[in-house]
């Protein structure tokens, strides 16, 4: 959780991204580190353009993604939360991203029914071929998350 | 299904009676140490102004003051039978458990953290309980009444289909009342206390029929079987078949009754506190104690995310989070951990209420966990507790569900 263990103001994170561009969604993104990471990897290598909204945290598998990790950012005003795993029938783990399927539909129905938009978690398959695929995947949730505006928790101090 | 529904067809029915009257679940938790059918027994025991569950060896030592099925609940014994079948010990131990308690039995059975084969289960009919701290009023009657004596029985005959209001929150909108389990289910519902105990189990059950034979052959017991599938019969034979009938039709009755108190809650529930803005004051009151997941017999981690260090931070932390929206409630994270516990039991959930009962400001989780985690549930169609063979939804998957694919 890169972005969000950089607190202070100095370091780039959450306080220093929401507070530069109020108006630029800011995702976080935990990728498999067999696929989806290695997928960012190579959309970089191969300088395929994407928007720069998107802090991401390296995970050995997307069924390692508690569904406190996806809460956290989301209380803390984070506008999105991307998880990005193995295609399926490729999780080195056999069964980690349908596991992790299940659980964002969990976290979905909860956000859904206290009134947040479910589209602001998404969840793709994506290999570490597919740099492609990854750009335009922030790109299309950049846009989405823009559409929805604010992350309205984001100013509740309650949270 | 209802363990209600399935009584009539495909199991035995016995009804028994003491001398003194009311005596039997003693006698029959005697009976299942007495016989070595089971090497242990959980007993509530009155002292001062509750119970204290119990492990007993020796039948003698269930006496006047062992109160089976009081109308006081201080834990949901699953948690405690947890803690004894983590590791199971060779023989079985006895519990007297209401539908709540089975259930969470056999969620946490499903975590690992528990072992039903390690439990003779004796299901117990429950109209509702008061929590912990609570049960004085209830327990101060002159008589000592267990579940199966009259003073006992009279209250259950009093609940009719206008509804009895339970004792908490929880149990006012209970729709499984009804004793459950895969052995013996004493039935109290319904049938007088004159009448004696209904106890029922599934046809095959041998254990059930040893352990009734050993009651049977119990002093100043009285057995009268009625055999599988006879609903209508003569003489004392139709008395246990006549008797679960009539407990079937008074827990329709209770059932029909809160279903309608279940929708009205939980719809209100829905309007009034479905969205982050009514959580948050909701949650105001929140200490951040953790009693509710003390309480919980599913919270199943053996230390808590939120009772490590991983949210203690550096001062300049705190300040940087504050700063950023120029507030920040303390303590921290209370309304994550709430939206953690959801995410992590809230498909386990059986509604047992003890988060509720354990919570110091009267926080009204027993709806807030029934209605968010039971839409949740309809993702998979799972009801917690329904089966021991069904799996949790979140450690089993379809290859074809939900999304991406
Ligand atoms: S969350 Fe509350 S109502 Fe649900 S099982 Fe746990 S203690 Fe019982
Ligand atoms: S028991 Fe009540 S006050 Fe304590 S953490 Fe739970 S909801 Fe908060
Ligand atoms: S290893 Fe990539 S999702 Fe499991």
């Amino acid at each position: 959780m890169s972005a969000l263990t950089s607190p202070s103001p100095e370091q780039p994170g959450i306080a220093a991204a929401v507070a530069a561009a109020p108006h630029e969604p800011l995702i976080i993104a935990f990728l498999c580190n067999w696929c989806t990471y290695t997928g960012a990897d190579l959309a970089g290598t191969s300088r395929i353009q994407y928007p720069p909204n998107v802090r991401v945290v390296r995970v050995m598998c997307s069924g390692a993604v508690d569904p406190l990790y996806i809460l956290r950012p989301l209380l803390e005003g984070a506008d999105g939360v991307l998880i990005g795993g193995c295609h399926s029938g490729d999780c080195h783990y056999v069964s980690g991203n349908y596991k992790a399927r299940r659980r964002v539909a969990v976290v979905q129905s909860y956000l859904a029914q206290l009134g947040l938009e479910p589209e602001r978690v998404w969840f793709r398959f994506i290999s570490a071929s597919e740099g492609r695929l990854f750009a335009e995947t922030v790109t299309t949730m950049t846009e989405t998350l823009a559409r929805l505006g604010p992350n309205p928790l984001a100013r509740e101090w309650t949270a | 299904m209802s363990a209600a529904t399935a009584v009539a067809t495909d199991r035995r029915s016995w009804l028994v009676k003491t001398a003194p009257q009311g005596d039997v679940l003693r006698a029959l938790v005697r009976a299942a140490l007495a016989s070595g059918l089971a090497a242990g027994a959980v007993v509530p025991r009155r002292r001062s102004a509750t119970i204290v569950p119990t492990l007993v060896r020796d039948p003698a030592q269930i006496g006047g003051d062992s109160f089976f099925g009081a109308p006081i609940m201080p834990h949901n014994l699953a948690n405690l039978l947890g803690e004894l079948t983590f590791r199971p010990a060779s023989g079985k131990i006895a519990a007297v458990l209401r539908s709540c308690e089975y259930r969470a039995l056999v969620e946490l059975t499903k975590l690992k953290q528990a072992s039903l084969d390690a439990v003779m289960v004796i299901g117990i009919d429950c109209l509702g309980a008061a929590g912990p701290g609570k049960g004085a009023g209830v327990n101060a009657q002159q008589q000592p009444a267990g579940p199966d004596q009259a003073a006992w029985r009279a209250r259950l005959a009093a609940a009719d289909a206008a509804g009895q209001p339970g004792e908490r929150s929880a149990c006012a909108i209970c729709l499984e009342p009804a004793g459950m389990g895969p052995g013996i289910v004493a039935g109290l519902v319904g049938v007088p206390a004159a009448d004696g105990l209904l106890l029922t189990a599934p046809a095959g059950d041998e254990e059930a029929a040893k352990l009734v034979a050993a009651l049977g052959d119990m002093e100043g017991v009285q057995v009268t079987a009625s055999p599988a599938g006879s609903g209508a019969g003569s003489g004392a034979v139709a008395g246990a078949g006549a008797a679960a009938a009539a407990r079937e039709q008074a827990l329709a009755a209770v059932i029909s009754a809160r279903e309608a108190a279940r929708a009205a809650v939980l719809g209100k529930w829905r309007a009034e506190e479905g969205n982050f803005a009514a959580l948050a004051e909701t949650l105001a009151a929140c200490t951040g104690c953790l009693n509710c997941r003390r309480a919980c017999p599913l919270c199943y981690c053996r230390e808590c995310t939120f009772e490590t260090a991983l949210f203690d931070h550096e001062g300049q932390r705190y300040l940087s989070r504050a700063g950023r929206r120029g507030a920040l409630r303390l303590p921290t994270e209370v309304m994550l951990y709430h939206l953690t516990r959801l995410a992590h039991v809230g498909l386990s959930c059986v509604s047992c209420g003890m988060c509720e009962s354990y919570c110091p400001s009267d926080i009204p989780l027993t709806a807030m966990f029934a209605a968010l985690g039971g839409e949740a549930r309809k993702l998979f169609d799972y009801q917690p507790g329904r089966s021991p063979d069904e799996p949790l939804p979140l450690a089993t998957f379809r290859e074809e569900e939900l999304a991406p694919r």
